[in-house]
């Protein structure tokens, strides 16, 4: 049986001229680069744009990867500073910069939720519309600690700040996520959980 | 009804991930096809190399020193010098330096202990 690759192994191919090897790397990270992306961009055209602009970011300077960290923490710190380059680009509000017109959006749309609630019972669409209502940074932080398996410190790396802001940022951000999803969910939320 | 925090982790550790379009990787690598190859910065050498290297230095270290020893003259007598440093000393361990240094003492102490607590905390987050 063939021991599969590792992240290391994949790289080593590419720097020695082989650049098939990157598309098992891209197949990897894909689905998690993207998953960013569309948090930070907010629609699927965008953050495609944005993820294939990581991957490219990465190829180019993967000969700089030291590799005193995961591949992934390198990659996801590409994907950030890509993300938050194209959010001032393209002047996309967010919350940071808007907090109040979000705040208006974010009345509108509990409403409607509330209506459409008959109809679309995913616990991951309310997780999503949670999610929507975090600052670019918190929401990267709850990405990564929760499904990127990244550690406080990695995240840190990530975001270039002092574990600790990571993890009060991280508590502040449950909080408020758990707030909004008792909203949104209200009486259905235990229904939910343990259908 | 209120949403604890064993479910809320379990809700946030089994959000889905996005997925995107089929043609993603076929697009990225296009792209990466018109790029220059990247080159590792990191010149590789040998370890074989590193440690030949390394031998040769430890070999010349240690025949130097076996040298030295071999041709030194123990008939000489050291002149004798003398530090009194007594007075130095006692001007400096007064009692409030004394619990200066412990109290500095105690607080690193603490800190040390602070981040090892945080460390463990933040593993168990």
């Amino acid at each position: 049986m063939q021991r599969q690759q590792t992240d290391q192994d994949l790289i080593t191919e590419v720097l020695m001229g082989n650049a098939a090897s990157y598309s098992e790397l891209v197949k990897r990270h894909q689905r998690f680069v993207f998953t960013l992306a569309v948090r930070f961009a907010k629609n699927r055209e965008d953050a495609e744009e944005i993820a294939q602009d990581c991957f490219i970011k990465a190829y180019r300077a993967l000969g700089t990867f030291k590799q005193t960290s995961k591949f992934s923490t390198w990659l996801y710190t590409i994907t950030y500073t890509t993300a938050m380059s194209f959010l001032r680009k393209k002047r996309i509000e967010t919350q940071s910069i808007h907090g109040e017109e979000n705040e208006l959006q974010l009345e509108g749309h509990k409403s409607d939720l509330s209506g459409n609630l008959a109809e679309s019972r995913s616990t991951n669409k309310y997780l999503d519309e949670a999610i929507a209502t975090l600052q670019p940074d918190d929401v990267m932080i709850v990405t990564l600690f929760y499904k990127g398996e990244q550690s406080l410190e990695e995240i840190a790396q990530v975001l270039n700040m002092p574990a600790n802001t990571v993890k009060i940022r991280l508590h502040r951000a449950r909080a408020k996520l758990k707030e909004r999803l008792e909203f949104l969910l209200k009486d259905e939320v235990k229904e939910l959980l343990w259908n | 009804m209120e949403l604890n925090d064993e479910e809320l982790t379990r809700l946030l550790k089994d959000m889905e991930l996005e997925e995107p379009s089929m043609s993603f990787t076929r697009n990225v690598m296009e792209q990466i096809k018109l790029e220059k190859a990247p080159i590792s910065l990191k010149t590789r050498v040998d370890n074989r190399i590193i440690y030949g290297i390394s031998a040769i230095f430890a070999t010349f270290i240690v025949g130097v020193f076996i040298y030295a020893i071999v041709n030194t003259s123990f008939t000489h007598q050291l002149p004798e010098v003398k530090i009194d440093l007594s007075g130095a000393v006692n001007k400096a361990l007064t009692p409030g330096f004394l619990v200066a240094f412990l109290f500095i003492d105690v607080i690193i102490a603490l800190i040390y202990f602070d981040s090892i607590l945080r460390r463990k905390r933040a593993r168990t987050l």
